[in-house]
């Protein structure tokens, strides 16, 4: 039949449960005497309104907060969400019936319009130990950019495309435009008041010279605005000829040996009469599939990894030959690691 | 009898503690068959973390941790992606996209909503990462010019089972046209009520309707106003941090960008029951293998494609370029003794031991001047820039060593605020900064030039 439990097993059995519960009873006990002395956090203000404020502006405003409880309160640590900074105070722990504060700055740079954002407050009050404040103001624009952003259609190589930036400011601010400036190698920038009006005219135009492939930036204008003095304005773009590519350079990251992968060129025909002749890949265990367009547009090459590759560093190059005069054979790097599998 | 009174007692105990301990403030302890909407977004090309930040928030290895974890038992788990997986900058933002849309089908997303960053990213940008992707591109009031073949679902039923249900989820998504300047890149953006009520009109019956709304809050309320069919509308857009509401019987919430949280839509079908949390992928998520990989090659990729080599540098000033570490110690002997002592002049070095001594958005803040001409290129080009040397501070100084030797007086070079200093120690990467304490940790006294 079942092995029984021999008694004297049994009621060991039983006094360790007795001992487990006393145990845990008596944890909840103490538990409960330590919620009589528990801290309690209370703040005067729960939220502030900066109102209206300037971008740049940096407003700060102090939360004051006391601890209504009966045991000491331990303030953990202060996180904030984006463009604001808190400081803790600098007695962390505050005993019964004291005050605090807890300065908070706001920093508008980036922000504009209303804006809200949260600051919390970890303490070891149990009953809010994530309390959360928040602040919020409306950022208003000394300076402004029309249109924001510019964006250059596909712009042929050797030709020069301008696009034109209004810089207006929307205060009695008389504007000055002190310098203008943008990394790219891809514009150049000119600028000049316009007419009587209390506007710049910004000029972003493409370089004749610029090389071919996609280009992004930021002109950086700088006036007198005494908030403001920097206003970006994000442009983008692309060069090409004949035939563009994406991407330029093809990663198969991290394969394992013996799993065949596949990536793709995208390859756009730009000028009618241009052909893709044939297409040259090394080594030779990748292999190529053309997905072709009827109307000569857009074709999608298919680069595919076999799985006969050994372990290693992958590289080789992917050859693209046209009937361009201009572009008449591109090159696309490919890489990658080939793993053991 | 008496013997099963502690019995009963301790299963008591156990039964109460048990659920204490595994269960977070927010947690249910119902063990019934569940859905989960896991929704987030708005990355902005944010991957992991900077490892120089000591609280580590958000990031796609953590974020597959979650998602694994919440795949366990009983659970049926959909993951919603809000849009703007990077912002176009450059190659740099074209290898986050790819890295990002591969982790998204690597953590089994279902869609990925276009937003206005996505599209800035160009046609085939998102062509190229989406074309073999499992993850379906979704937007019901985009419409991309048909030439590059991108396919774009405007709208998604996904069928899936809860326990031995079969629960059917309608996903729309939107983007405000505030947001996207429409007439330059041949792209159709629909009023998104409009595209919104005519797709509504045609779906099928559905157990559950969600909206991602990639707009404003204000415009997201507007919606679950005038479409009350939601029971979530996702929203988001440039907030940092999230936000639940609820607007009639439908939730509206954000996650808040950069993917540090994710918002948890719990549906049980059995009670007919919904909850909302949101969870900070904070340290208490491990890191995933799998995402850690991916972020090594994402390193491995812009040390190839030497994007170091490739950053567009401004013309800094026509006057005065960078001079060296050397040049300032001549004449500031102390200060320069000092500043090799402090974690600025190793700040390369702590870079080279993350393994990130290539990518130049981590570099521009190890380095002096990287963004800059005459400022750092390489370690093998300049050498005498790496680490936060005197000028990252204080500035290209030529201009000042050649008027201090010609006896000028440059009183006016090198000042600088306390915020200059977040340009680098900003919330992402340096949140614990505070000037006062920093500060000392660099503290110089103003040197008078030798001799």
């Amino acid at each position: 039949m079942y092995p029984a439990v021999k008694p004297n097993l049994l009621r060991l059995f039983f006094c360790a449960f007795a001992a487990i519960v006393f145990c845990g009873m008596l944890g909840n006990s103490l538990l409960a005497a330590d919620s009589e002395t528990a801290p309690r956090i209370i703040f005067e203000e729960d939220s502030h309104d900066f109102g209206d404020i300037f971008r740049g502006e940096r407003v700060s405003h102090k939360f004051t907060f006391s601890n209504q409880g009966t045991g000491d309160l331990v303030i953990e640590n202060v996180k904030t969400s984006c463009g604001c900074t808190a400081a803790a105070p600098s007695n962390k722990t505050i005993s019964s019936g004291a005050e605090a504060g807890i300065e908070v700055t706001f920093r508008s740079d980036v922000f504009r319009g209303n804006t809200r954002k949260t600051i919390t407050v970890n303490s070891n009050d149990p009953d809010r130990p994530h309390y959360v404040l928040t602040i919020e103001a409306n950022v208003l624009e000394e300076v402004v950019a029309r249109p924001r952003q510019v964006f250059f259609e596909p712009v042929k190589q050797g030709q020069s495309v301008t696009k034109t930036v209004e810089v207006v400011p929307l205060t009695d601010l008389k504007l000055k435009i002190m310098k203008v400036r943008a990394a790219s190698p891809a514009v150049k920038l000119r600028y000049e008041k316009k007419g009587e009006e209390n506007a710049y005219l910004l000029e972003i135009s493409t370089r004749e010279r610029a090389p071919l492939g996609r280009f992004a930036g930021n002109v950086q204008v700088f006036t007198n605005a005494r908030r403001q003095n920097v206003l970006t304005i994000p442009f983008f773009g692309e060069i090409i000829s004949d035939v563009s590519v994406f991407p330029d350079k093809i990663s198969y990251g991290v394969v394992k040996k013996g799993q065949e992968t596949l990536r793709q060129v995208l390859i756009t025909i730009h000028k009618k009469d241009v052909r893709l002749e044939k297409f040259d890949v090394e080594p030779d265990y990748f292999s190529l599939n053309l997905i072709p367009d009827t109307e000569n547009y857009f074709h999608r090459l298919e680069i595919i990894l076999g799985k006969d590759v050994p372990a290693g560093r992958l590289e080789g190059n992917l050859k693209i030959h046209t009937t361009s005069k201009d572009q008449p054979l591109l090159t696309i790097p490919i890489y990658g690691v080939v793993r053991e599998g | 009898m008496k013997a099963f009174g502690p019995i009963i007692l301790f299963c008591l105990y156990v039964s109460v503690h048990a659920s204490c301990a595994h269960c977070g403030p927010n947690e249910s302890p119902v063990r019934d068959a569940e859905l989960i909407i896991a929704f987030g977004g708005e990355e902005g090309g944010y991957l992991e973390p900077c490892g120089c930040e000591k609280i580590h928030i958000g990031g796609i290895a953590k974020r597959q941790s979650l998602l694994e974890s919440l795949r366990q038992g009983n659970k049926t788990v959909l993951s919603l992606s809000l849009g703007d997986l990077s912002v176009r900058r450059g190659r740099q933002d074209e290898i986050k996209m790819e890295t990002l849309v591969q982790a998204l089908g690597e953590m089994q997303y279902t869609v990925h909503n276009l937003g206005e960053k996505d599209l800035e990213m160009g046609p085939e940008a998102i062509g190229y990462n989406f074309f073999s992707s499992p993850v379906k591109l979704l937007s019901s009031n985009v419409v991309l010019p048909d030439t590059m073949g991108i396919k774009v679902y405007p709208y998604v039923i996904k069928e899936v089972k809860v326990g031995d249900r079969r629960i059917r989820v309608g996903i729309l998504g939107i983007l405000s046209p505030e947001l996207f300047d429409v007439a330059s890149q041949g792209v159709e953006i629909l009023a998104p009520s409009e595209a919104i009520g005519s797709i509504l009109k045609e779906l099928e019956e559905v157990d559950l309707l969600v909206l991602l709304s990639h707009a404003g809050l204000e415009e997201s309320r507007r919606l679950a106003e005038t479409f009350p069919e939601f029971q979530l509308v996702i929203s988001g857009h440039n907030l940092d941090h999230p936000v639940i509401e609820d607007v009639g019987d439908t939730i509206v919430a954000t996650s808040g960008n950069k993917g540090k949280h994710i918002g948890l839509f719990r549906y049980w079908p059995g009670e007919g029951r919904t909850r909302l949390e949101m969870v900070e992928l904070s340290e208490r998520y491990v890191d995933s293998g799998p995402m850690l990989e991916l972020l090594k090659d994402y390193q491995h990729r812009l040390r190839y494609e030497d994007l170091l080599g490739e950053v567009e540098k401004i013309p800094y000033d026509e006057l005065s370029t960078y001079a060296g570490n050397a040049a300032c110690g001549a004449c500031h002997p102390q200060a320069f003794l000092h500043w090799k002592t402090t974690r600025h002049a190793t700040a390369h070095e702590t870079l080279a031991r993350a393994e990130h001594e290539y990518d130049p958005e981590c570099v521009a803040c190890h380095v002096t001047g990287l963004y800059y001409e005459g400022g750092f290129r390489s370690l093998d080009e300049t050498p005498e820039l790496k680490g936060v040397g005197c000028e990252g501070c204080h500035g290209p100084g030529t201009q000042h060593v050649e008027a201090a030797e010609r006896g000028l007086k440059t009183d006016t070079y090198g000042k600088i605020e306390p915020w200059d200093c977040e340009v680098c120690h900003d919330l992402d990467h340096s949140s614990q900064f505070r000037y006062p304490d920093y500060w000392q940790r660099i503290a110089h006294p103003k040197e008078q030039p030798k001799g």
